[in-house]
């Protein structure tokens, strides 16, 4: 079965795959991750800079591609989570979530009542400027569609893993590795046992609560990796990067091909 | 001369490595493709919908990055030369030039008097704002500013040899596409006629010194145009090479990624 939609892709523990955007908000962008295969889209914020108006912009190339979007809030307020939703995003990520009560109030920012306290406008951009018949089910329907991705990227997150993962609304924990090795004092040293130890103890805590599990990977190894180690949303690369090494590719082979011709 | 940097590169035999702009306009693009080997970027305004507002911002992009640009232009007409000049461009391309006559009277857009009739504001993006007598900033910008005419017509063929004699063309670049189907033979480049069509812009472009530019998208058909003495090799384009870097990772992800996780999965239901 086709997975549409982030509501039905956090429940299963098949792998999805998507990639990551943190340079190219341009109208074809949507469309060309959906032509690679590309199964949901992960819009930054925290390092980007992209704006608002942006990700507005960004959320319409997305649905024009029926592609599912996360957005990554530059912070846990309020206002970056709620107008994130605003503009569209299906899922939302949440950067250094650290304890479950941290985790709790970001669910209780992108719920509207009675599960949270998510201001309401309707007929605006998150539900596709629908004319609203019953408002009180335009509120059902978006609390149920809204996904939260939480982000353990810490010591403390990874102390506090389980009863982050047990928190009801949190749908999916998400690895920040780089930063979860310089939070454990080991920048960048992805073989060390307590990064090893640290995703592992996110793996059961995900498996027993029934949540996604989630991180970026750099290259198809690492993802064959993190699927065994019971990732289920693997984030591949992102726009930067695939073009960069993807040109240097198609440079260099040309390149090399040359140089042997002359040399030969 | 920063300026002088593309025209270093032209009539040369090594190849430059490049590649084609039609997508993506953000800031870090001349960063990301110098990062990848680029020597110059090839950017799209005949198909790729980028306004001179858009082009304005990107070519800041590009100067960030030392990379050159040329600019590839929906036809020869002034205000899509002089004004893609007059945003900074390092080189003109303008498309479908079939005669030598089409391409003399777009070279006058290119320069400024006595050698054209373009018009002249200084100390404005194209000098990089910079102070200085006007007659140098406009000596140097004849004599830099590259003009490289695009050939996809078998009329433009004909008078390959013709353009390529021309003073103030750099070089020459094949629309391979568009010339294919002009030709009656939609994508067939290994068709004896276009490849006719090939080796005589490449003889025109050898005996006069010019340049002769072309996209490839794999290293066998860059190789084969190096060999047929194309020196400008562009390589592919921004949006193809990510969705070709993303499906080929997605696909052999998704390949590995299915059924029991090695280690139990964690004791996660399958479902």
């Amino acid at each position: 079965m086709a997975l549409t939609t982030l509501r039905e892709m956090v429940g299963t523990r098949r792998a999805k795959f998507g990639t990551f955007l943190v340079e190219f908000a341009s109208p074809g962008i949507g469309q060309i991750l959906k032509a690679a295969g590309c199964q949901y889209a992960l819009l930054d914020m925290e390092h980007s800079g992209f704006g608002f108006a942006t990700v507005k912009r960004l959320l319409r190339y997305m649905q024009a591609a029926a592609m599912p979007a996360i957005v990554r809030v530059p912070s846990r307020h309020y206002h970056h989570i709620a107008r994130a939703l605003d503009m569209g995003a299906e899922g939302i990520m949440l950067p250094m979530v650290g304890t479950a009560e941290e985790a709790r109030r970001i669910v209780a920012h992108a719920k509207y009542p009675p599960l949270g306290h998510r201001g309401v406008a309707l007929g605006i951009a998150h539900d596709r400027y629908a004319p609203v018949r019953t408002p009180a089910a335009a509120l059902r329907a978006a609390n149920r569609r809204t996904t939260v991705f939480a982000q353990v990227e810490t010591r403390r997150g990874i102390e506090n893993v389980e009863e982050i993962a047990a928190v009801a609304g949190i749908d999916c924990v998400w690895i920040g590795h780089f930063d979860l090795t310089v939070s454990l004092g080991i920048p960048g040293d992805f073989g060390h046992a307590d990064f090893t130890a640290a995703i592992e103890r996110a793996a059961r805590a995900c498996a027993r609560h029934k949540k996604a599990y989630g991180r970026v990977v750099p290259d198809v190894a690492t993802g064959v990796a993190a699927y065994h180690a019971g990732f289920d949303f693997i984030g591949y690369s992102a726009d930067a990067w695939l073009l960069r090494d993807t040109l240097r590719r198609g440079i260099d082979d040309l390149k090399g091909a040359l140089r042997r011709r002359r040399a030969g | 001369m920063p300026g002088a940097a593309l025209r270093a590169m032209m009539g040369t035999k090594r190849p430059k490595f490049g590649s084609f702009v039609i997508e993506f306009d953000s800031p870090g693009m001349g960063q990301i493709l110098k990062a990848a080997g680029c020597e110059y970027a090839l950017l799209d305004m005949e198909h790729s919908g980028f306004d001179h507002d858009q082009l304005k911002r990107m070519l800041r992009g590009y100067q960030a990055a030392c990379l050159p640009v040329v600019v590839s232009t929906v036809g020869g007409d002034y205000d899509m030369i002089a004004r893609a000049l007059d945003m900074g461009a390092d080189g003109i391309q303008p498309a479908k030039v079939g005669s030598a006559e089409e391409a003399r009277d777009i070279l006058g857009h290119v320069r400024y008097p006595p050698q054209g009739n373009r018009g002249v504001a200084v100390g404005i993006a194209h000098d990089r704002y910079a102070p200085g007598p006007p007659a140098a900033t406009l000596r140097a910008a004849n004599r830099d500013v590259v003009f490289f005419p695009k050939i996809e017509t078998p009329q433009g063929i004909d008078e390959a040899e013709a353009i390529a004699a021309l003073d103030g063309v750099g070089g020459i670049w094949i629309g391979h596409f568009d010339l294919s189907v002009a030709m009656g033979l939609p994508a067939r480049f290994d068709h004896p006629a276009f490849q006719a069509a090939m080796r005589t812009v490449s003889a025109a472009c050898r005996k006069h010194g010019k340049s002769l530019g072309r996209i490839y998208d794999d290293t066998e058909s860059g190789k084969a145009l190096y060999r047929g003495g194309f020196d400008f090799l562009c390589c592919s384009g921004d949006s193809w090479l990510v969705r070709r870097g993303l499906e080929e990772g997605i696909m052999a992800l998704r390949a590995a990624c299915r059924g029991p996780r090695k280690g139990g999965g964690r004791a996660r239901g399958a479902s």
